[in-house]
């Protein structure tokens, strides 16, 4: 009996030792060979997203002619997925292009486009259209105390900045000195100009019947089309500042005995101004960050005849100030900027410096298009470089493909 | 008792041991086979990421030139040779990209975007126009993405796909071709080749056609005009001789 439970044992022990073979050799041959399968077959399929992604950003975009990655170059650059090409072209939606031409190969919702803003300075052109009445007298002497410094120690650390001011027509006496471009000496990256009157392709001011010298939204629409005095760059920031403390062409209407604030109406004609100022600054990509001064308190001027000092600001300029604010925000609101409110002068600098450093700002933000990247999937990766509308400077593209 | 008992395991147990071996045996060769198999589809999709790639990216083939450069860029194939390939090569694989094992045929289809969605704008077709039959033949699809150059500032993106075949038709007329391509540049002018065929095979040389199969017929255009005696299925042994611009297999 004892020989025959060895036996049957014997059997047992055999057949499993077969069995163990056979699972062995199964896991070793099969394990290898799709091995072997898998990373060919995988590399064949990442050279080929390789290709596929090269000859996608070769392809070009009807309109402006630019490959996709120009495009996407220059849309990382300026920090926009839609990037202005003037008048003629118009908006390119450069996400928009991605998306259609990646969709139609790799499928929606199976692939990924990364590009980091590369951390470059880009210029930024500022226009500046003032208000030249007196009430802008300390404001205008802040800014021509603090906007040279400003700018030149932002250019020392790297930064491409430069303003071109406009002053609007006019030019109070103030008690200390008179508005003028006396107040801001030439230098290579500051200009100053007087515009003589409010006349361009975009807007006009009827001379004599309006206040030229609180005429911002013409004079934006003006400075816009004829731009800084080297020019609009291609692919700059673009960033127009109107200061003043009243809306476009002053803030009271009505006749002499009985002045009031002029109505929020889009029918008058210091709403047609502010169109106009909109139109302008969007037709040139121009985003416009108005400053608003303080209509209250006191000024320093001297005004009449014969010229005496005034120390006082109108009641009604200062009962006018929040449809002033309401003016300031509508054109920074349509034109993708802000509007800083001064509660004195010296607030200017502050004002000055928030909207330099809002329009740097770049790091950190990424060009995505497509889908988030799914957990436990396969994904092929492949990067590749961009070049920037800037001379042998590129930033790094990330792509991301499943199936 | 006892006896009686290993007299009956004893037997029981060595045909066992003989199953398990048997199985063993069968485990194996099943595994072997299913490799091989695969082998040889790895070895279709990689001919044909090959033929594309040699496609769109060769100097000889579509790939586009920059008219200041002269340099060539990756996938991006120029309008022109895709209009000269339909054209010349409606109903064979063009020179540049020719695999002698395998039959090809490849489509060219550019992508449009409307403004509700992508669409296919032009495509262009090259390559051989018929195979061998699906029994006596296998057979892979891939494509990969290209961009089409109508000029610098117009490229279009695209699809570029292949029907790749591996046939008896094909093999067979890949042989004759690589022959009479060898025989004209002076290489060979004698070889031999063993075939072992499901569909016959004959050869029209009003149209310098090798057709496969009997009652349908598909054919390929030859290189070199022949003397061929048609073959009907099973075993063969070719004799091919390159003799003045022509073949003669026995």
């Amino acid at each position: 009996m004892k020989g025959q439970v060895f036996e049957i044992m014997g059997f047992l022990v055999l057949a499993i030792a077969i069995l163990a073979v056979i699972v062995l050799v199964r896991v070793n041959l099969a394990g290898s060979i799709g091995k072997t399968f898998l990373s060919i077959a995988e590399r064949q399929e990442s050279e080929g997203v390789r290709a596929g992604v090269n000859a996608l950003l070769y392809s070009t975009e009807e309109k402006t002619g630019k490959s996709l990655l120009e495009l996407i170059g220059v849309a990382t650059y300026v920090g926009q997925t839609k990037i202005d090409f003037g008048k003629k072209v118009g908006d390119i939606d450069v996400e928009k292009e991605v998306q259609w031409r990646f969709d139609a190969i790799y499928g929606k919702g199976h692939w990924l486009l990364d590009v980091p803003y590369p951390n470059v300075s880009k210029d930024i052109q500022i226009v500046f259209v003032i208000d030249t009445s007196a009430s802008l007298c300390d404001d205008i002497k802040s800014l021509a105390l603090n906007l040279p410094d400003m700018i030149e120690k932002l250019r020392k650390s790297g930064r491409r900045v430069s303003a071109t001011i406009y002053l609007l027509p006019g030019g109070a006496p103030c008690c200390d000195y008179t508005i003028s471009c006396d107040k801001f000496p030439e230098k290579s990256y500051l200009h100053c100009t007087t515009m003589s009157r409010l006349e361009c392709k975009s807007a006009i001011n009827r001379v004599g019947q309006y206040e030229t010298e609180e005429d911002w939204g013409h004079g934006m629409a003006c400075a816009a089309e004829s731009g800084p005095k080297e020019g609009w760059e291609k692919f700059s920031v673009r960033v127009g500042i109107p200061i003043s403390d009243e809306i476009t062409e002053g803030s009271e209407c009505g006749s002499l005995s009985s002045f009031h604030c002029c109505s929020s109406n889009e029918a008058t004609e210091q709403h047609k101004s502010l169109e106009a100022g909109i139109t302008g600054a969007i037709s040139y990509g121009v985003k416009v960050f108005p400053i608003k001064a303080n209509p209250c308190g006191t000024i320093c001027s001297y005004q009449g005849e014969p010229p005496r000092q005034q120390t006082d600001f109108t009641q009604l300029q200062c009962d006018c100030s929040s449809l002033v604010s309401d003016f300031m925000n509508e054109i920074a609101t349509k034109t993708g900027g802000k509007m800083y409110e001064l509660s004195s002068a010296s607030d200017m600098p502050r004002a000055l410096r928030e909207i330099m450093v809002s329009n740097q700002e770049t790091a950190g933000k990424t060009f995505t298009v497509g889908s988030d990247k799914p957990a436990l999937k396969n994904i092929r990766a492949v990067t590749f470089l961009v070049p920037l509308p800037l001379p042998g400077i590129y930033t790094k593209a990330y792509f991301y493909e499943w199936s | 008792m006892k006896g009686q008992l290993s007299f009956v395991i004893k037997p029981i147990t060595l045909v066992m041991v003989i199953a398990l071996l048997l199985l063993l045996y069968q485990s194996i060769s099943m595994s072997i086979s299913r490799g091989k198999k695969i082998g040889e589809t790895l070895d279709l999709t990689a001919s044909a990421t090959n033929i594309l790639l040699i496609l769109a990216n060769s100097r000889d083939c579509l790939a586009y030139e920059g008219s200041l450069s002269k340099s060539l860029y990756a996938n991006v194939v120029d309008v022109n040779r895709l209009n000269e390939f339909s054209t010349m090569y409606f109903n064979k694989e063009p020179e540049c990209a020719r695999n002698y094992n395998f039959g090809w045929e490849v489509t060219v289809t550019e992508l449009k975007n409307t403004a509700t969605n992508t669409v296919e704008g032009k495509n262009w077709t090259f390559g051989a126009k018929q195979f061998s039959s699906i029994t006596s033949s296998t057979s892979v699809d891939y494509w990969m993405p290209v961009a089409i150059v109508y000029s610098e500032k117009t490229v279009s993106p695209g699809k570029m796909s292949i029907h790749l075949v591996d046939g008896e038709l094909e093999r067979v007329a890949g042989v004759l071709d690589w022959d009479c391509a060898m025989g004209k540049a002076g290489k060979l002018t004698k070889s031999s080749i063993a075939v072992d065929l499901q569909s016959p095979i004959s050869y029209d040389s009003d149209k310098n056609n090798l057709c496969s199969g009997s009652k349908v017929k598909s054919c390929r255009e030859m290189d070199c005009n022949m003397t061929f005696k048609n073959l009907d299925t099973g075993k063969h042994v070719l004799t091919i001789n390159y003799v003045d611009g022509k073949l003669v297999v026995k």
